[in-house]
C-alpha cells in the first residue's frame, strides 16, 4: 500500500502564496498591516437542534465554562474560540489538538441537542492586524468596526470582495478572517492589493 | 481679453512655480492654481470649442460645473478626455489638450456649422436626416457622431488602480463652506461622529471667495480655526477632494474620492480614485448653489463668465480675467464683483443692472446703468465692448471681460434625487430643497438661505439637532457676527429679447433660447420631453447652470408659471464618475472571485488546461505534448478511462450537510424520488424540481446515519439548491428539525472511473471494496492511505464501475498523487470536463444542456423518479396537462447517418424537405460529442414527441454554419446499453 505518511501533511491554498516579506508603501515605517494566516486548525460547526438552545447552552457552560456567544459574538477560553455563525449556530476553533479530535468530541458532548459538522479543512484563516487594520477592512466590509461599534469580542458573518467571509475581532485592531477554501487565493489577492498603500508585512 | 496674475493675494503658494503645458506650449503657474485659472493668468482665456456649432470658449465658473472649459489630461493610457480645466489642479508636468477641434483650437474648421445653424436647431436630425432610411445608420449617423461630441478616450488599458471602501458615521455633512463647517464643528463638539465631505481641494466653500469677517476674524482664518479643530477630534473624518455623489435608501451616501487625481505621476501603491459607500445616521446638506448665467445673444464667447467666478478668481487664486470689466446683473451678486474687483485695482466700465429700481448697494463706485440690458457682444474669441441698451437709448462700452449674474440656483440635487421635488421660492426666485424629513437637513444656501449670518446659523442648528438625534448634547449656539452681510435681493431675467446672435442657455449641449420655445411649438411641452427633445440639462453639469433658466423660458412659451413647469427628475450623478471608480479592484480577472479546487496545483502541474465553469477553474482537457488539441486529448482520455482507469476532480459539485431528525421527510419533500428509505451506507441519485414542475437540478445523496445525509447537486446550482433549502426550511416547512451547512469546500472529491478503479483504490483503501462488500450506490466512511479518514460513493457518471473518494481537502493533493502512484501499473490517466462531457453524453446521462429550466423530468425521460407516494415540491404543478400532452419535446439521441458529418449544439431538428421556419421546428440538440467509442459524432437533442420517433431521420439544421446534417433518433444511451460495466 502506497503510504502517504502516518501523519499526513495540511497543505494549505496559500503555501506558496502568502510568502513572508514587506511590501507596498512601508517608507520606512513600520507596517500598516500585518497579515499571516492561520496555521491548519480545527473548526467544527455547530447547529442546534429545535429547541435546544438552552441545552446547548448549558453543555458549553459544563464543558467549557462560557456562554453560547450571543448575535455577533465571540467567546474565548485559553484553547478554544467560540464564534457565532447565524441563528442557533456557531463555530468552534481550536489550534491545539489533533485531526478530528475536536469534532469527535464535540459530537459527542452535543449528540441529540446539535448537528455537528467538521469544517476544518473548508475555511482559511487570515489574521490581519497593525494600526491600519481597521481601514483595510473597511475596504471589504460594510459592517461598522468603530469602537464604539465593534470591539474585541464581536463577529459578523459579512462579504469582503464578493466574497463570503466570517470577520472577528480577537482583540483590539486585530481581526481574524476566514473565507470557504476555494476563495482564499482570489481573496488573498484583494487583501493584499488593498493592503499596499498602508505598506504590509506578510508573517 | 488679457487676464494677468494680481500683483497680491489670492489661495496660492507664490513661492512654488509649477510648470504646466496646454497644446505643446509650456506655461507656469503656481501652487494652488487650477489649469483655467493658470491659463487666464497667462493670458489664455479660449480653452474648448463648443459641442455643436464648435465656437470658441472660455471658462464659464470657476468649479465643478463648468460646460466650456472641458480639456484632455495627460497622454497614452492615462489620457483622460472632458477634464474641467476649472477643477483641476495644476502639478509640475501636467500634459493638457484642448479637444473638439481640428485643425487646431484657434482655427476649426468645425466652426462652420454656425454658418448652416439655422438648421442645426432642436431636433433637427430627426426632421433632416430621414431618407433613405437605410442611410441613417450607415452614413448619418457615423457623421454626425464624428463631427459632435467632446473628447475622445485613450483606447488602452488604464494602468491606474481604483477601490472601494465603506465609512459610517452619526453626522454627515455634505459640503464645507460657512453652513456645512458650523454644523460639523456643532455636531464633533457635542461628541458626535462626523463626516465632512467636500469635492474641492480645500474645504472652505464661498468663503474661499468672499472675504467677509466672522466674529472679527478673517473667513480664511475663521475656516483654517475650525479645520484644525475638526482635525484634531478623532471622532471626525474630513474628506476633501471628494463629491458625494448620490443619495441612496436607508441614508446611505456614494461618494468619489479623487485620492491621487490631482498628480501627473500617481503613487502606484495608492488607488487613484476610490468610491465610497457612507452610512450615516443624519445627514446635512450644505452644498451651496451656483450662479445661473443670464441668457443673452453671444453669451458664450470667452471671456464672459460669472460674477462670482470672477470673485474666485481674483481672491482665491490672485488672477484678473481682463483688463476691464462690465457687469451684467439682476441681482446683488454683481455688485460685489463690481466692488471686489475695484479693490483689487481692476478696472470697471460699468455694472449693467437690469432692474429699473433696484435697492442701494455698494458698487464700490462704479457707474451704474439701471434698468438696462447687454443687447451686443463685439469679438469672437475675445470680448472687445458691448453695447448697451436701456428703454431704446443704444451705448457702447468698451471691456475685455464680462460678469454676469441671473441669480443663484440652490444645488438641491442630493435632496431630491429619493424623489422629492424642489420647491419654488418667488423671492430669491429658485428652487430650494425640500423638506425630506428630520433624517436629511438642508442648510444654508441649498435651502435658499443666502446671508452669511443666516448660513452660518443654520448650519450650527442642523448640527445641533443632528448630533442631538443621535444622543448627544450639543452646547448653546453661539451668535455671529459678519462684517458684510447685505439683503439679498433680485428681480428674474429671463431672457432678453433685445439682443443678437445666439443666446446660450445650455452651454455644453449648445441649446440656444431659440431650441426651448421650438420645442414647446412642436409639442413637447412637458419639462421631461423638453429636456430630451432639446438635450437641455443633460450636460455633465446635469443642468445645475441651465435648468432654471430653461424652465423659465419653457415657462414662458406655454403659458405656465416655473412652478407649474417644475423640474425634470434628480439622479445621480450630481458630477461625473469614472467607470474605474465604480469597478474598484474588480475588474479583468478579478472582475469576480475565482474558486480553486484543493487539487488545482497536481492539475497544473499535469498541464492541465482549465476553463471557467461558474467562479471555478476546472481542468478542461490534460495534453501529453503541449499543443496537444482537446480533441485528440480527449479521446485519449475517453479511451483511457473505459479501457484502464482515469481520474477526474469533482471537488466543485455541491456539497451539503443535512443533519437532525426530520432530515429524512425534509429529503423526501426536497427531491420528486424518495429517499425516506433510502439505506444507511446508500447513495441515490435524486432529482429535484422547482415548484413550477420544472426540473431544477440534480445529484446523488447519501445516508450517512439514520439523520444525516450527505447532499451532492451540480456545480452550478451549489448556491441556488443551498438558498433553495433555506428558503424551505425557513418558510414552508418551518417546524421541520434539520440543520444544514454547505460543505462544498470542506472535502476534495475525486472520481476513479474504469475497468481498474477498484484495483487502484483498494491499494489505498484498507476496507473491502469488492462488488459483494461494497456493491453499486454504496456510501461509507473508509481509510485513505492509513491515515486519513475518508467518504467513499460508489457512483458513476461514466458509466464504468467507478468511485467518488471525498477527503478532507488539505489532503486532496497527497490523495490524488497517491491515487496516480497506485494507478500507475493499471494504466491510470488523469482526464478532465472534455472526457466527462464526451462520456455522459455516450451513456445519455443528463445534464446542464438537458436540465435547461424548460424541461421537466418526462422530458428528460425520468417520469419514473416522481413519486406517487408522496408530496414533494413541484408535484402539484408538474401534473399540469401541458406537461403530458403529446409533442412535447424529450430527449432522445441523434447519430448523423454519414458517419464522416458532424452536428453542433443549438442546431435546430427539421423533419425532412421541410424548410426552417417556427412551425417547422422540430426541437434542438442539446449536447454534442465526438465518441471514440461509437467512431462518430453523437448527440444528445430535445425532439418534438422524439421517444417515440427513435428509428426516424430528420434534418439538423444549423444556422450559423449554414449547414443540414442527415440524421437518425435514437436512444440516449449509446454505449454499454445494458449498463454492465458500473454493475462489475
Amino acid at each position: 500500500m502506497p503510504e502517504i505518511s502516518k501523519n499526513p501533511k495540511r497543505l494549505s491554498p496559500l503555501e506558496n502564496i502568502a510568502l513572508p516579506g514587506k511590501y507596498g508603501a512601508i517608507n520606512n515605517e513600520t507596517p500598516g498591516v500585518i497579515l499571516s494566516v492561520c496555521p491548519a486548525r480545527s473548526v467544527v460547526s455547530i447547529g442546534a437542534r429545535k429547541n435546544m438552545e438552552a441545552k446547548v447552552s448549558a453543555v458549553f457552560k459544563k464543558q467549557y465554562a462560557l456562554i453560547a456567544p450571543k448575535p455577533g459574538r465571540s467567546e474565548y477560553t485559553k484553547n478554544l474560540a467560540v464564534h457565532w455563525a447565524g441563528p442557533e449556530q456557531w463555530y468552534v476553533i481550536t489550534n491545539s489538538c489533533e485531526e478530528g479530535t475536536l469534532y469527535d468530541k464535540l459530537a459527542k458532548q452535543f449528540s441529540g441537542i446539535a448537528s455537528i459538522i467538521d469544517q476544518s479543512h473548508g475555511r482559511v484563516t487570515i489574521k490581519v492586524s497593525g494600526r491600519n487594520a481597521c481601514d483595510l477592512m473597511a475596504k471589504g466590509t460594510p459592517v461598522d468596526l468603530h469602537k464604539n461599534a465593534f470591539t474585541k469580542g464581536c463577529c459578523a458573518v459579512t462579504e469582503m470582495a464578493h466574497i463570503t467571509v466570517h470577520l472577528a475581532e480577537i482583540a483590539d485592531d486585530e481581526f481574524e478572517v476566514s473565507v470557504f477554501r476555494g476563495f482564499a487565493e482570489s481573496f488573498w489577492q484583494w487583501l493584499t492589493e488593498m493592503s499596499l498603500e498602508f505598506g504590509y508585512e506578510v508573517k | 481679453m488679457t487676464g494677468y496674475r494680481l500683483a497680491s493675494g489670492g489661495l496660492i503658494n507664490r513661492e512654488k512655480s509649477v510648470s504646466f503645458s496646454f497644446d505643446n506650449k509650456i506655461y507656469s503657474g503656481f501652487e494652488g492654481d487650477t489649469l483655467a485659472s493658470a491659463l487666464l493668468a497667462n493670458g489664455v482665456s479660449l480653452m474648448g470649442r463648443g459641442f455643436k456649432y464648435h465656437r470658441p470658449r472660455g471658462p464659464l465658473t470657476a468649479g465643478s460645473a463648468e460646460p466650456n472649459a472641458l480639456v484632455g489630461v495627460g497622454h497614452g493610457a492615462r489620457r483622460e478626455p472632458n477634464v474641467r480645466a476649472t477643477t483641476l489642479e495644476i502639478s509640475t508636468g501636467l500634459v493638457t489638450t484642448s479637444q473638439n477641434c481640428w485643425p487646431s483650437l484657434r482655427f476649426d474648421i468645425g466652426a462652420m456649422n454656425q454658418t448652416v445653424s439655422p438648421f442645426l436647431v432642436a431636433g433637427f436630425y430627426y426632421k433632416t436626416f430621414m431618407w433613405p432610411k437605410s442611410f441613417w445608420e450607415k452614413v448619418y449617423e457615423p457623421i454626425i457622431r464624428a463631427a459632435a461630441g467632446l473628447g475622445t478616450a485613450s483606447h488602452e488599458a488604464d494602468p491606474d488602480r481604483y477601490e472601494k471602501a465603506y465609512a459610517h458615521c452619526e453626522v454627515l455633512v455634505i459640503g464645507a463652506g460657512p453652513s456645512g463647517l458650523m454644523a460639523a464643528l456643532t455636531a464633533a463638539r457635542a461628541g458626535a461622529r462626523v463626516i465632512i465631505v467636500d469635492e474641492g481641494a480645500r474645504p472652505g466653500g464661498s468663503l474661499l471667495f468672499e472675504d467677509d469677517d466672522i466674529n472679527g476674524v478673517s473667513a480664511h482664518d475663521w475656516t483654517d480655526g475650525i479645520i484644525a479643530e475638526l482635525d484634531k477630534n478623532d471622532n471626525v473624518r474630513i474628506f476633501t477632494r471628494t463629491t458625494v455623489f448620490g443619495r441612496f435608501d436607508g441614508n446611505m451616501f456614494g461618494a468619489l474620492e479623487r485620492v491621487q487625481k490631482h498628480l501627473t505621476e500617481p503613487d502606484q501603491d495608492r488607488p487613484v480614485e476610490r468610491t465610497w459607500r457612507i452610512f450615516t445616521k443624519k445627514a446635512v446638506l450644505a452644498s451651496g448653489a451656483e450662479e445661473r448665467p443670464l441668457v443673452f445673444g453671444d453669451n458664450d464667447r470667452p471671456g464672459i463668465m460669472q460674477a462670482s467666478a470672477v470673485r474666485h478668481y481674483v481672491k482665491r487664486y490672485g488672477v484678473s480675467p481682463g483688463k476691464c470689466c462690465v457687469v451684467f446683473t439682476n441681482n446683488s451678486s454683481g455688485y460685489r464683483t463690481a466692488k471686489c474687483l475695484v479693490d483689487y485695482g481692476v478696472k470697471v466700465a460699468a455694472v449693467i443692472d437690469s432692474r429699473s429700481n433696484p435697492p442701494e448697494e455698494d458698487a464700490g463706485g462704479v457707474k451704474v446703468i439701471t434698468g438696462a440690458v447687454i443687447s451686443k457682444v463685439k469679438g469672437s474669441k475675445t470680448v472687445s465692448g458691448i453695447l448697451v441698451t436701456r428703454e431704446g437709448d443704444l451705448e457702447n462700452i468698451d471691456c475685455d471681460f464680462i460678469a454676469m449674474s441671473g441669480g443663484w440656483n440652490p444645488n438641491v440635487h442630493l435632496a431630491c434625487q429619493l424623489g422629492t421635488k424642489p420647491v419654488w421660492d418667488e423671492t430669491i426666485a429658485a428652487f430650494v430643497a425640500p423638506e425630506t424629513g428630520s433624517d436629511f437637513l438642508s442648510v444654508g444656501a441649498v435651502a435658499g438661505r443666502f446671508s452669511l449670518t443666516e448660513c452660518l446659523k443654520d448650519g450650527a442648528e442642523a448640527g445641533a439637532k443632528a448630533s442631538k438625534a443621535c444622543g448627544h448634547k450639543p452646547k448653546p449656539i453661539e451668535h455671529f457676527e459678519t462684517s458684510s452681510d447685505n439683503l439679498f435681493s433680485i428681480e428674474p431675467l429671463w431672457n432678453i429679447e433685445q439682443s443678437t446672435g445666439k443666446a446660450f442657455i445650455d452651454f455644453q449641449n449648445d441649446v440656444t433660447s431659440k431650441d426651448v420655445p421650438l420645442a414647446a411649438r412642436e409639442g413637447y411641452r412637458d419639462v421631461e420631453l423638453t429636456k430630451r427633445y432639446t438635450t437641455l440639462g443633460m450636460a455633465t453639469d446635469q443642468g445645475k447652470l441651465s435648468n432654471i433658466n430653461g424652465l423659465a423660458i419653457l415657462a414662458g412659451a406655454t403659458g405656465r408659471s416655473i412652478a407649474q413647469v417644475g423640474t425634470t427628475t434628480f439622479r445621480p450623478f450630481y458630477t461625473p464618475v469614472s467607470f474605474g471608480a465604480l469597478a474598484g479592484a474588480n475588474r479583468g480577472q478579478h472582475f469576480r472571485p475565482v474558486r480553486k479546487t484543493p487539487v488545482h496545483n497536481w492539475a497544473q502541474e499535469q498541464g492541465a488546461v482549465f476553463v471557467e465553469n461558474g467562479l471555478w477553474l476546472r481542468a478542461q482537457w490534460f495534453p501529453q505534448q503541449g499543443d496537444e488539441s482537446w480533441f485528440t486529448a480527449m479521446k485519449r482520455e475517453v479511451k483511457n478511462t473505459r479501457e484502464n482507469v482515469g481520474v477526474c476532480d469533482v471537488s466543485t459539485l455541491g456539497k451539503i450537510d443535512l443533519q437532525g431528525p426530520d432530515a429524512a421527510e425534509f429529503m423526501n419533500r426536497l427531491y420528486c424520488n424518495g429517499f425516506k428509505l433510502l439505506q444507511v451506507g446508500k447513495a441515490r441519485y435524486g432529482l429535484m424540481l422547482r415548484e413550477d414542475g420544472i426540473v431544477f437540478d440534480d445529484g446523488t445523496a447519501s445516508r450517512l446515519a439514520e439523520d444525516h445525509y450527505f447532499i451532492t447537486t451540480t456545480t452550478a446550482n451549489a448556491g441556488p439548491v443551498m438558498t433553495h433549502m433555506e428558503f424551505c426550511h425557513q418558510a414552508l416547512w418551518p417546524e421541520f428539525d434539520v440543520q444544514f451547512s454547505s460543505v462544498s469546500d470542506q472535502w476534495a472529491q475525486l472520481a476513479v472511473a474504469g475497468p481498474n478503479a477498484r484495483k487502484t483504490l483498494q491499494k489505498l483503501i484498507a476496507e473491502d471494496l469488492s462488488n459483494e462488500a461494497f456493491p453499486f450506490m454504496g456510501a461509507q466512511t473508509v481509510t485513505v492511505a492509513g491515515s486519513i479518514k475518508g467518504r467513499l460513493f460508489r457512483i458513476s457518471f461514466s458509466g464504468e464501475l467507478a468511485y467518488e473518494l471525498a477527503v478532507p481537502a488539505d489532503y486532496g493533493d497527497s490523495v490524488v498523487r497517491a491515487i496516480m502512484a497506485a494507478g500507475k501499473e493499471f494504466g491510470i490517466l488523469p482526464y478532465g470536463l472534455e472526457a466527462l462531457s464526451t462520456m455522459r453524453i455516450e451513456k445519455g446521462h443528463v445534464a446542464g444542456g438537458e436540465l435547461n429550466g424548460t424541461t421537466t423530468a418526462y422530458d428528460l425521460g425520468l417520469g419514473k423518479m416522481m413519486s406517487t407516494k408522496k408530496d414533494y415540491i413541484g408535484r402539484a404543478l408538474a401534473a399540469r396537462e401541458a406537461f403530458h400532452r403529446d409533442g412535447r419535446w424529450n430527449v432522445v439521441g441523434l447519430l448523423p447517418v454519414d458517419k464522416t458529418q458532424k452536428i453542433h449544439s443549438g442546431a435546430h431538428i427539421l423533419n425532412i424537405e421541410t424548410k426552417p421556419s417556427m412551425k417547422n421546428d422540430q426541437g434542438y440538440v442539446t449536447a454534442v460529442a465526438f465518441s471514440p467509442m461509437v467512431g462518430q459524432w453523437i448527440g444528445l437533442a430535445l425532439i418534438n414527441d422524439g421517444t417515440n420517433r427513435r428509428g426516424d431521420e430528420v434534418e439538423v439544421w444549423d444556422a450559423l454554419r449554414d449547414s443540414y446534417v442527415r440524421a437518425k433518433i435514437c436512444d440516449p444511451v449509446f454505449y454499454d446499453k445494458e449498463h454492465v460495466k458500473l454493475h462489475a
